[in-house]
């Protein structure tokens, strides 16, 4: 990995970054680094061109694929060819929910996000809603992501409000730091690489393209 | 991180649930793929030029992946994102 063969100036701009990391957490905040693909402007940006062109699509572990759209929730079970309409939660529009994530060993448990929506949970595949919110600053998500392997744990964006995690299935969601430097969060996702203190790192899509946290999740 | 290839944002990223150094991103310069876990990007070739917005991977098939365009073109690759064909 890039971030871990340090050497040089590399080590000392990264060992002042630990400390200010270390004394950040003293004071009860987590702050994360990213590393980005372009210049990081320190001024966030508004980016509504993109929020026009939201969608999501999940496999379930039982080879369904579920996508939501501007339209709403879909399900197919021929691999992509037909697709039926899903029930929507009560009082949420049909172009509510922009991000999925689905527990590959439950094909029954599905998440869903999206600006003003919060996070839901459904248990049955799709056909029952709940909100599952307790600790989100706000309801405007904008990424959902699904840890690679700890199926109870997962992170979103929420706009303008940073990175939460749950570690519980959503019951309750705790603050991990102020986002990625982007104007936006586009997307998600956990990865299990090595190297990590913890269990992975997180990747983040912007409009200026892939950020990777420096940080451990 | 390394720059993508063509100026593109990155609305999708999926990490190749079989070796995580594997990871591609889908934007509206295309679809990108990394085997060195994003320090660099190569274009995938042969596709439609339009904007991706997703992508994804079936668990019990990691070989199969999804791609989603904005117009919602769906494609499929059953060879670990190598090549793709649209689903019809």
């Amino acid at each position: 990995m890039e971030f871990l063969g340090l050497e040089g100036s590399q080590l000392r701009v990264r060992l002042l970054a630990s400390i200010a990391i270390a004394l950040l957490a003293l004071a009860g905040t987590t702050v994360l680094l990213w590393r980005g693909s372009r210049p990081v402007s320190p001024t966030p940006v508004e980016s509504p061109s993109n929020r026009g062109v939201k969608a999501s699509l999940v496999v379930t572990g039982v080879g369904e694929l579920i996508k939501a759209t501007s339209k709403g929730l879909f399900r197919s079970v021929d691999s992509g060819r037909t697709w039926e309409p899903m029930p929507l939660p009560p009082g949420l529009a049909p172009s509510g929910l922009t991000s999925l994530a689905v527990d590959p060993d439950r094909p029954s448990v599905i998440y869903a996000a999206g600006f003003n929506a919060g996070v839901i949970l459904s248990e049955d595949g799709g056909t029952s809603w709940r909100r599952v919110a307790t600790g989100l600053p706000s309801l405007d998500v904008e990424a959902l992501a699904m840890h690679a392997f700890r199926r109870e744990t997962l992170f979103v964006s929420v706009r303008r409000k940073g990175v939460y995690r749950t570690e519980n299935g959503g019951r309750q969601w705790e603050r991990m730091d102020g986002g990625p430097p982007a104007q936006s969060v586009l997307a998600l996702a956990h990865s299990p690489l090595e190297g990590s203190m913890n269990t992975g790192w997180l990747y983040a899509g912007a409009v200026d393209g892939p950020y990777l946290s420096m940080d451990c999740f | 991180m390394g720059r993508l290839p063509t100026e593109s944002d990155a609305r999708a990223i999926l990490v190749d649930r079989r070796d995580a150094k594997r990871v591609f991103a889908a934007g509206s310069g295309g679809i990108f793929s990394s085997t060195d876990a994003g320090r660099s990007w190569k274009t995938v070739g042969g596709l439609p030029k339009k904007a991706w917005s997703v992508l994804a991977q079936d668990p019990r098939r990691p070989e199969t992946s999804f791609a989603l365009a904005a117009d919602g073109m769906l494609l499929r690759s059953e060879d670990g994102g190598k090549t793709w064909r649209q689903v019809r």
